[in-house]
């Protein structure tokens, strides 16, 4: 799995902190999610998706 | 309660329970090992030094139960924990089979654990069936 979330975060000036408190987990999940070492629920993803405004679709690369 | 989330990270990878982070936290456990000791080493009546110690032992539990209910864990850490412990389980259940075997007991308290799980588990899958 590949992603494009520290793309997009890059792009709002979010840090791997701050997306992590947006979304209420760990910066070591974020960190690990923009490595695709991690496969998130479907909640997380879609989480993340809203916040860095785009959808789980341009954000997760299967 | 007396003890607060944030004074304490959950143990990974040296058994289960907490760590204390801050040093609150270990004043904290300072606090709560300290009478025990000292009401130990006092000359009083065993019977009146096992009732404090035994309710500061409670107190000490029931605050940690409720301080480690507090410590929010993303998904993430939730699914390590969970195959954490079922890998630990699982080891334990091998050991206490193999002993079981070699040494040609068969303990009413083991036959109770292995009955008691499969229910927790027959119930735990209950309960998550329409989550």
């Amino acid at each position: 799995m590949q992603t494009k979330i520290k793309e997009y975060r890059a792009k709002l000036n979010l840090t791997q902190e701050q997306l992590a408190d947006l979304v209420g987990v760990r910066r070591e999940t974020i960190v690990f999610l923009e490595q695709g070492k991690y496969n998130p629920s479907l909640k997380l993803a879609h989480d993340v998706a809203k916040i860095l405004k785009t959808s789980i679709d341009n954000l997760f690369i299967f | 309660m007396i003890g607060k989330a944030k004074w304490f990270k959950i143990r990974k990878y040296t058994g289960w329970g907490l760590t204390p982070v801050t040093w609150q936290g270990w004043l904290y456990i300072v606090l709560f090992v300290a009478p025990i000791a000292l009401i130990n080493s006092i000359s009083l009546d065993q019977n009146i030094k096992n009732i404090f110690i035994l309710t500061l032992i409670a107190l000490f539990i029931i605050d940690i139960i409720h301080i480690m209910s507090q410590i929010k864990k993303d998904e993430r850490e939730r699914l390590h924990e969970a195959i954490a412990d079922r890998n630990a389980l699982w080891f334990m259940i091998f050991v206490l089979l193999i002993g079981a075997f070699i040494n040609q007991i068969v303990d009413p308290i083991f036959i109770i654990a292995i009955v008691g799980a499969t229910l927790i588990r027959a119930g735990t899958q209950f309960y998550l069936r329409d989550k």
